[in-house]
């Protein structure tokens, strides 16, 4: 700028400068209030986006519990179920040995032929006769003679009872591992129906997860749509700034000017006042309280006092 | 139940009889000794009624009977003694007798039956 301006002039200029840039600051506000808007509307979606995301999360922890809780279910039907095929192979073992111990019995039975308490009575019986009565020889001789094949008898008969009776424990164990199964079968159906629940329940958690993921993507969608909708504006804000900022500068040599005006007429005030202050003082009149700060800001003081 | 062996068995059984045969034993040797003491008794006075009736014959038909009259007097008092002795002595029930006799001769038989069977030792 080599031309010299008049303050009039130079008013004109800045004058001018001023007014288009507060046209630029209403443009800015109309596309600031524009924005407002979006901006509320993106924050709504935001809202809307994250509000569903936190759900989600807590969601994903409650299904994750629920996911664990079936595992450790799941976990439980395992160990079960091992140690009930454990007591499956013992009931069967037990099984087996009945069957061997059956057989063994009943072919004992058969050559005992008779039952142990039937052996005895005739045993005993034949014994009496044999120590006691007076019998005819041959008839001593048949008893003495039946005694050993008696004595064999009643030896298988014992050996016939003895297996029965650990038949019959074998077997009284057998019905406690039935027992046992049974209450196995019951508990793992119990925890499969529990394992079941657990599944069920973080399924429907999984699909409540869906439906939100998918409200929460479309409201980030509808986000990123409003941040590209707002992009132009933010971009036309920045020109506007641009602008105003390239104005200013055009218009701040214009305004320093004229203040540089203002400020020697100012300061040419204050002297002027100043004398009239000073040639008050030197006539001894009085002086008022603001008459002495113009003096200080004058620093015209020390030059009175001397 | 006591568990018997065939060896203590066979024991018992010879127990069993040796002790019948005491038993029976003893009931038929004392029934056997009156029997047999009755049948010496009875023969004997069968003999000396029979010297009884040939002396009375000699002292009535002779023609010196007085010398057989005391041998009769001492044959008359033997044969008094000897009913008395006779009729002192138990009856015997025969039945009884032969019952005895059977069933001790049965008991010897068996004890002889089964002693053998052990020394065999078939029952051992």
């Amino acid at each position: 700028m080599s031309e010299k301006l008049t303050e009039k002039e130079l008013k004109k200029k800045v004058e001018e400068y001023v007014h288009e840039i507060d046209a630029k600051k209403r443009k800015l506000a109309g596309i600031y209030q524009k924005l407002k808007v979006h901006r509320n509307e993106a924050d709504k979606y935001r809202l809307e986006r994250d509000t569903r995301n936190e759900k989600v999360r807590k969601l994903f922890e409650e299904a994750k519990t629920f996911r664990a809780e079936r595992d450790k279910v799941n976990e439980k039907i395992k160990k079960l179920k091992e140690s009930k095929k454990a007591v499956l192979q013992r009931a069967k073992d037990r099984g087996g040995v009945i069957k061997e111990k059956k057989s063994k019995r009943d072919e004992l039975n058969r050559e005992a032929r008779g039952t142990l308490e039937f052996l005895k009575k005739i045993h005993s019986e034949n014994l009496n006769t044999l120590l006691n009565e007076d019998v005819p020889l041959r008839h001593e001789i048949n008893l003495f003679n039946s005694f050993l094949e008696l004595k064999k008898r009643l030896k298988r008969a014992e050996e016939a009872n003895k297996l029965h009776s650990e038949i019959s424990h074998t077997y009284e164990n057998l019905k406690k591992i039935d027992e046992k199964l049974d209450k196995a079968t019951e508990e793992v159906r119990k925890l499969a129906e529990q394992a079941e629940n657990y599944h069920k329940k973080a399924l429907e958690i999984y699909s409540q997860v869906d439906v939100l993921k998918k409200e929460s993507d479309e409201q980030h969608r509808k986000l990123l749509e409003k941040y590209e909708q707002m992009k132009p504006m933010q971009n036309e804000i920045a020109n506007i700034n641009a602008e105003i900022k390239v104005l200013r500068e055009l218009m701040r040599p214009y305004h320093e000017q004229l203040e540089e005006i203002r400020k020697n007429r100012e300061e040419q005030r204050i002297e002027k006042k100043a004398s009239a202050i000073k040639e008050k003082l030197a006539g001894r009149k009085r002086v008022s309280l603001e008459d002495f700060r113009v003096l200080l800001e004058k620093n015209s003081l020390s030059e009175i006092s001397r | 139940m006591k568990e018997v062996g065939e060896k203590e068995l066979l024991e018992g059984i010879i127990k069993k009889h040796e002790n019948f045969l005491k038993e029976y034993g003893k009931e038929f040797e004392q029934l056997d000794g009156v029997k047999h003491t009755r049948e010496e008794l009875k023969k004997k006075l069968s003999v000396l009624r029979e010297k009884q009736s040939q002396l009375e014959h000699w002292i009535n038909d002779s023609d010196n009977g007085e010398k057989f009259t005391e041998e009769k007097r001492k044959a008359d008092s033997e044969i008094n003694n000897i009913t008395t002795a006779l009729e002192g002595l138990p009856q015997i029930d025969e039945a009884r007798h032969r019952e005895l006799k059977g069933v001790v001769e049965k008991h010897k038989k068996a004890l002889e039956y089964w002693n053998e069977r052990k020394t065999d030792g078939k029952g051992a």
